[in-house]
């Protein structure tokens, strides 16, 4: 049997050998709680002071605003309740786009739906890229807080973010941006961005799975959520993941060190997937801007076949990838995205996702085009004539 | 997720083609999933010779199809109106809760196809 190719990285990343050797001694000889007196303990905690002032630089950050969290759900959970909370006596008025991760939607949906606030979703054109007048002819005088994201995870396109941030804190919100899919792809510098919030995720940058980021501008009207201990300066109590903190922080410092040449060398293996799916697979409709997209992202749907049957397929011929169809989600509807994007539901049924990442090459992707040309045609000889 | 005999039902599908000469048709389709099926049947003397099928569809749905083309080639009409979707799951060594829906599709198809067949 061949070697498995994996093409999901945006569902996850394996943990770098460099991640996990900066990792290891916090998780056997310095295990202490960082918060105790005793010199192993300090280690610990000097060790997460390191690792704050490491993401801190790669960011264009200070590092007393640097809050390690859980991953990339807690952080949007906790940059928006903790923006909304903070900002009701102001307004009650929250905006984001029908093209977020549930992460955010569904927590602006529940702010709306049990804490008295009001929702604004910005339609999104089929480019699936946000323009920043819907997200400014959203924006009302009570507006405080709006979230769009720096990259989609299913499409990958990539939001403007400067110009929405402008207009969005024009009108005195606060800005939220889900960076979760952009680090390690794109550049982050937040000393010459307008946004007060940002969330990431380290397995997405071959870190460790539960760890991330929440960044809050100094001066951000901010109430952290999770309160107990004073950890992370009293704004998220809990007895910090030290291993996973490390782990980020290296990861991080990897990826931004390397971004420019990774990104490059993926943009060209990701045209090439993308240019050979299209001619080889009659019918197939590119989901998402061509350009303004992740340089790992490719997403497209291919008519008159099932993206569950597809993904099967592929995982038996010893390829992962994922799709927007409902069958491989487990929910009744196809992927929000596709649909907020005007997708038909046939097609967002037959959609595909292949991410790109470190491991893979041209021969990889070679091998991946041949598997799927031959489980579509497989897929397709079965199908009924369309009446 | 799935068995492995669903899996070979899928990557192998049984009795797969058209019929020009069918005595017994039918279409059906699962609007929710988009999940589409149709069946063509030979019968002699009420009983089925031959079942020849083509599906779009989520992979059980497939499945479900190929397994229950072998499970009524031989059988009477009257049987095969009484094939039961729990019949099929065990051919294909069970199917998620949430997939019943294929089973339903295959079930439907048998049906639709018999009573609506032509008088002999």
């Amino acid at each position: 049997m061949q070697k498995s190719i994996y093409l999901d990285h945006a569902a996850t990343t394996p943990v770098r050998a460099e991640v996990r050797a900066a990792m290891e001694p916090y998780e056997s000889v310095l295990f202490a709680n960082p918060s105790s007196i005793y010199r192993p303990a300090q280690e610990a905690r000097a060790a997460i002071d390191r690792a704050r002032d490491v993401v801190a630089a790669c960011l264009g950050a200070r590092p007393s605003e640097i809050i390690f969290t859980s991953g990339g759900t807690e952080s949007d959970n906790a940059a928006i309740r903790g923006a909304a909370f903070a900002g009701r006596s102001r307004g009650r008025h929250l905006v984001t786009t029908a093209i977020e991760h549930h992460a955010v939607l569904h927590t602006m949906e529940d702010l709306a739906e049990r804490y008295g606030f009001e929702l604004t979703v910005a339609p999104v054109p089929p480019s699936g890229i946000v323009r920043s007048g819907d997200v400014g002819a959203a924006l009302r005088p009570d507006t405080v807080v709006v979230s769009v994201m720096w990259a989609n995870n299913e499409i990958g396109t990539i939001q403007p973010v400067t110009e929405i941030g402008e207009v969005a804190r024009g009108e005195g919100a606060v800005f939220h941006v889900d960076a979760v899919q952009a680090t390690g792809a794109l550049p982050i510098d937040l000393r010459s961005q307008p946004i007060d919030l940002l969330s990431l995720s380290a397995h997405k940058f071959y870190g460790p799975k539960g760890v991330g980021v929440l960044y809050v501008r100094e001066g951000t009207p901010w109430w952290p959520t999770m309160v107990g201990g004073s950890q992370e300066r009293e704004r998220r109590a809990g007895t910090e993941n030290v291993a996973g903190i490390v782990g980020l922080a290296r990861a991080l410092e990897l990826a931004v060190a390397e971004r420019e040449a990774e990104a490059a060398r993926l943009a060209a293996l990701r045209d090439y997937l993308l240019t050979e799916i299209v001619r080889r697979i009659p019918g197939t409709v590119v989901n998402g801007d061509r350009d303004a997209r992740l340089p790992n992202n490719v997403n497209v749907s291919i008519p008159g076949v099932h993206g569950e049957s597809v993904l099967v397929g592929l995982d038996l011929a010893g390829i992962m990838a994922s799709s927007g169809s409902a069958c491989t989600s487990g929910s009744l509807e196809p992927s929000h995205v596709l649909r907020a994007l005007g997708l038909p539901h046939d097609l967002a049924q037959a959609s595909l996702r292949l991410t790109l990442g470190r491991g893979n090459d041209r021969e990889e992707l070679d091998r991946a085009l041949t598997a799927l040309e031959g489980v579509v045609n497989r897929l397709r000889s079965l199908s009924p004539a369309r009446a | 997720m799935y068995a492995d005999l669903l899996l070979d039902h899928f990557e192998h599908p049984r009795n797969v083609g058209e019929m020009v000469d069918a005595d017994a048709e039918a279409e059906v389709e699962n609007p929710v999933c988009g999940d589409r099926l149709h069946l063509w049947l030979k019968l002699d003397h009420d009983v089925i010779r031959a079942a020849r099928w083509r599906a779009d569809g989520c992979v059980p749905a497939i499945a479900a199809a190929s397994a229950m083309s072998e499970l009524i080639q031989g059988l009477r009409a009257e049987d095969a109106l009484a094939l039961e979707g729990d019949r099929i799951a065990a051919a294909i060594g069970g199917v998620p809760e949430r997939k019943a829906h294929a089973l339903i599709l295959a079930q439907t198809a048998v049906r639709r196809a018999l009573r609506d067949r032509n008088p002999r």
